[in-house]
């Protein structure tokens, strides 16, 4: 192909339309020091071993990989059930804001992890719920009832009663269900007489024991549990007026009594300090994790380690490069270009050279050892030799020269 | 609209203006020098794809405007039609989807346009767009590249 005809695509031979990771799609990859993974693994296992749901956290900095790895985490359960029995869901805990009623408090977060769950699996579960067993006596509602543990009998009879009324066929709308599961104010009368609900949720108590009851549900249908994949958690920094509540809520999805809904939440920043408030203060929360908030590195797993030693940095250049590559195109671009003396199919369009040197220079700083501004800085000069290449319509090589010239631009 | 906020944004880390004809909109609320001077003054990286100056003579002003602004990665595609400005910010980012060019002309004629807040599910419109601007549109074969900026991101 002509290189003025290229795309960057086709010239740097990817496999994707951008030089680019994209944490869900890519959630298999896990790169840099593998020594973090296999402590992110460990935590995990434990946690199922012991706590019966992994209840833990990921700390690292801006672009270190948090969101990528809570999908990695999503990817390894999927993939291996039988050791890691928790079907995952991802939620955003940002943006939280006190001075907004409808974007503060326990009741913002539970709404979240509710439409993270979602309609479909509510109705998935139901109906497999419905399924079970085969001697049944009791009618769903009933039977539901008997599963849930937690909260009061209004309460487990209320939500007992909405999962069965509007989850197990498809004939009405759930918009009453769902405001009711929300905690949203019913209109008096006919709508609560429609739903067949004694109670309202009031309160954080009530949300996070109706959450705790739908886990019950799933691990008494799946025989798996639930765990909360709760990206951006630094924004509960923010909470001052609501501690009381949320850091509540907290305690129970952390108190081993709850084996069945778990979390993992990602907080942005390092060190002891990042881990909000609301979780730390009083470290009642931390102890039920095992840790103090001297060794809370056991539970809030340190990404900034993922890029330790310049070979990490190397090495996650090397396993990014491979990983979005096409390989037989890349040999047939070698090939036809004739490049084999220069270039490698793993790292094209960049030399040996060239990546050492991005090494070199992105190793200087701590705030650029930092994965995501690595992939800005390998697509921009690998940008700078397409459009070059572009403009003399040969394939220029992104060597140590050209690299040099974008990167120590200033 | 989209600059007017612009010029007010703080910790700007992107701008990103797409628009086949520019103008220097002397005359305007705000030129085309304010915005530079605020690209300039918070060392804003800025990636601008427009016509190039040789096809669209009306974009010659503003060509060298920009070629003089360190901050600048200017692209020059001309077969682009699409209008998309994006401000990546604190606290949330924003975006301008138009029909507008960023012209005098745009200003007095009938466009539409749909302002997207960079918070919530626009989050990920935000970020889309900005990709769409920073590296979609130049790595397509109709694209050129004029000038890389001369600042690093991290600087």
């Amino acid at each position: 192909m002509d290189i003025r005809e290229m795309e960057l695509k086709d010239y740097c031979c990817l496999n994707r339309p951008r030089f680019r990771v994209d944490p869900e799609s890519d959630a298999e990859w896990f790169f840099g020091n593998k020594q973090v993974n296999e402590e992110l693994l460990s935590r995990i296992r434990s946690d199922f071993a012991v706590r019966g749901i992994p209840k833990c956290g990921l700390i690292g900095r801006f672009g270190a990989g948090k969101t990528h790895t809570l999908y990695h985490i999503k990817y390894l359960f999927d993939k291996d059930p039988d050791n890691c029995p928790a079907t995952c869901f991802f939620l955003r805990l940002a943006p939280y804001d006190e001075k907004i009623p409808d974007l503060s408090g326990w009741k913002y977060i539970h709404s979240k992890i509710l439409d993270a769950l979602g309609e479909g699996f509510l109705r998935q579960i139901v109906q497999e719920f419905d399924r079970l067993p085969e001697d049944r006596t009791a009618d769903l509602s009933e039977e539901m009832k008997r599963t849930f543990r937690f909260g009061d009998e209004n309460l487990k009879r209320s939500l007992a009663n909405v999962l069965a009324g509007y989850f197990l066929r498809e004939t009405k709308s759930t918009i009453p269900a769902w405001q009711w599961l929300r905690g949203s104010k019913l209109e008096k009368g006919g709508a609560t007489q429609d739903l067949g609900v004694t109670k309202t949720l009031e309160n954080a108590n009530d949300m996070i024991a109706t959450v705790l009851n739908i886990g019950n549900l799933v691990r008494k249908t799946t025989g798996k549990g639930i765990t909360l994949l709760m990206d951006e958690a630094q924004s509960l920094k923010d909470v001052e007026k609501r501690h009381i509540e949320i850091h509540d809520a907290f305690l129970q999805l952390a108190d081993d009594d709850n084996q069945d809904v778990g979390f993992v939440m990602a907080s942005f920043g390092e060190g002891p300090q990042i881990i909000p408030n609301v979780i730390a203060k009083p470290d009642d929360i931390l102890s039920r994790l095992g840790v103090t908030i001297r060794n809370i590195d056991e539970a809030f797993i340190n990404l900034m380690r993922l890029i330790k030693e310049e070979t990490d940095m190397r090495s996650f250049i090397d396993d990014l490069l491979q990983g979005i590559k096409d390989r037989g195109k890349a040999e047939q671009l070698i090939s036809e270009k004739g490049l084999a003396n220069k270039l490698t199919w793993q790292n094209l369009p960049f030399t040996d050279d060239a990546l050492s040197g991005v090494v070199e220079i992105l190793w200087q700083s701590e705030l650029t050892r930092n994965a995501r501004l690595i992939i800005n800085e390998l697509a921009r000069v690998a940008a700078a030799a397409y459009h070059q290449g572009k403009a003399t319509n040969q394939y220029v090589i992104a060597d140590r020269a050209l690299l040099d010239s974008i990167m120590k631009r200033r | 609209m989209f600059f007017e906020r612009f010029m007010q944004a703080v910790e700007v880390t992107s701008l990103v203006i797409v628009s086949p004809w520019i103008q220097s909109l002397d005359g305007e609320p705000v030129s085309l020098k304010d915005i530079l001077w605020s690209v300039e003054r918070g060392k804003v990286p800025t990636t601008i794809i427009m016509r190039s100056p040789q096809k669209e003579p009306l974009n010659r002003d503003a060509a060298k405007l920009f070629e003089g602004c360190p901050f600048i990665t200017l692209y020059y595609n001309n077969d682009l039609h699409a209008k998309i400005y994006v401000c990546r910010c604190q606290p949330f980012g924003f975006a301008l989807l138009s029909s507008a060019n960023l012209s005098g002309q745009a200003t007095r004629a009938l466009e539409v346009g749909l302002l997207i807040e960079g918070k919530g599910a626009g989050r990920a419109i935000i970020e889309e767009l900005e990709l769409l601007g920073k590296e979609d549109i130049p790595n397509r074969a109709g694209t050129k590249l004029r000038q890389f900026a001369q600042a690093r991101p991290f600087d």
